[in-house]
């Protein structure tokens, strides 16, 4: 069984197919950088996060996807995915905030449970036009790299988020009730 | 392989019959959950129809007997006898009393194998459908951890409502839909907490890497080795010697000077 977070997180499997991490993505928040598999609060992700992608090609174009796979609940995902956030376009040694915003940044907030949100970088072969969807419910990763020839990710990370008083995804409070 | 080691779980294991808990552990796999049943083949493979049934076949005689002990024994009630059910699989004769057992006492995880082939039975449908709904989370979420780890908590709970409960069928529905839920988000939880935590793991580890090499440059840098350290070194080291080197100079000309005026010029 992999030890990798992604894996043991479900994301590879709900979200996407087991890939090789061939770049580096750090997801930045109010200056500080978001630890794979970590809890964020609504709060704190208020705002579109600094993405910065390691490298000095510049010549090399990338796409990010920001979705949330458990809306609008984990135990019961009828609008998987949720999508977030979409840029095209980014160079590396830049960031997402220089690239082409298909899908502008919705913070997450979630009602119910604790949600995943992730972060999927697409290698670009070329700088393409990239189409916002109609609608961010039930967008499908899988199928959007797909249509757009954009293979297979080449970084992925998520962090977890629930409500801002929210109390670990229990409906009541654990003292008087299991 | 069968574990030789005591199992010993918090999760179940409240049956005092040695007999039976030896025979549970040797059935068990070696995963978490040490159910009284063939569900090791199911826990261990995930969900291969066909090497369950295989798996199945040498234990049955052993599990039957198991049960019918049990069954004889420690059910002092309505259930019907094990040699009322005759005429059926094997796999439904083990239903019954597994779940005839469980209906009336709360001992230990139902088997998961089991229920995978009778979806309708004549039985306390509470039972059935705690049995039959276990099958659930196990094709699309694959872990083979949860449901001894979530199953003590979700059977505890629900002890008491088998208990009391009535033949209703919304009832029962209700309680298996909660169960399945709970145990999934069990699963979820648990997923979480190990992604997390190998996540740190992966970083601890690459950051003491890179601090052992971080180290090893600055040792090697430290004794005057790499030439660029070297070079700067001796850049001041010059300048130094450039600095004295010229006050002494100047105080040459100065004396030069004084000698050359004595003289005249």
């Amino acid at each position: 069984m992999s030890r990798d977070p992604l894996v043991v997180g479900r994301v590879v499997g709900d979200v996407l197919d087991p890939f090789r991490r061939s770049a580096s993505m750090s997801v930045i928040y109010n200056n500080k950088e978001v630890t794979n598999g970590s809890e964020l609060k609504p709060s704190v992700v208020a705002r579109e996060p600094r993405v910065e992608i390691e490298g000095y090609d510049i010549q090399k174009y990338y796409t990010l996807v920001m979705i949330d796979p458990d809306a609008p609940s984990p135990s019961n995902p009828t609008n998987r995915e949720h999508l977030l956030w979409l840029v095209t376009d980014i160079q590396e040694t830049t960031t997402a905030n220089y690239g082409n915003e298909v899908v502008s940044y919705e913070s997450p907030n979630p009602t119910a449970g604790i949600h995943r949100i992730v972060f999927v970088l697409f290698k670009q072969s070329i700088r393409q036009t990239i189409y916002a969807p109609g609608w961010r419910q039930n967008f499908n990763t899988r199928d959007f790299a797909q249509y757009y020839s954009l293979g297979p990710p080449v970084a992925a990370m998520y962090f977890n988020c629930q409500r801002e008083n929210g109390c670990g995804g229990r409906r009541y409070v654990a003292s008087g009730w299991t | 392989m069968w574990p030789t080691s005591p199992a010993a779980d918090g999760n179940t294991n409240t049956n005092t019959n040695t007999n039976t808990k030896t025979r549970a552990r040797l059935s068990s796999s070696s995963s978490s959950s040490s159910s009284l049943s063939t569900s090791s083949s199911f826990s261990r493979s995930s969900s291969s129809s066909s090497s369950v049934a295989v798996l199945q076949t040498p234990k049955r005689k052993t599990m039957e007997e198991v049960w019918k002990d049990m069954n004889l024994a420690t059910l002092a009630n309505e259930s019907q006898p094990p040699a009322a059910v005759s005429g059926d699989t094997r796999h439904f004769f083990r239903g019954m009393i597994l779940q005839d057992f469980l209906a009336s006492a709360f001992k230990s995880p139902p088997s998961s194998a089991v229920s995978s082939e009778k979806p309708q039975l004549p039985l306390p449908p509470t039972a059935l459908s705690l049995t039959s709904g276990l099958c659930g989370p196990f094709g699309p979420s694959n872990l083979p951890h949860h449901t001894a780890a979530s199953s003590p908590f979700s059977l505890s709970t629900k002890k008491q409502n088998l208990e009391d409960a009535p033949s209703c069928n919304a009832e029962s529905d209700r309680h298996h839909k909660r169960m399945m839920k709970n145990r999934e988000s069990a699963a979820r939880s648990r997923a979480r907490k190990q992604a997390y935590t190998n996540e740190l793991e992966l970083e601890v580890a690459h950051r003491a890497e890179e601090n052992a090499k971080l180290k090893k440059q600055n040792e090697e840098s430290g004794n005057g080795c790499s030439d660029s350290q070297k070079g700067f070194s001796s850049e001041n080291f010059i300048s130094a010697i450039l600095k004295k080197n010229t006050a002494h100079l100047h105080m040459l000309v100065e004396s030069l000077d004084f000698q050359l005026r004595d003289l005249g010029f």
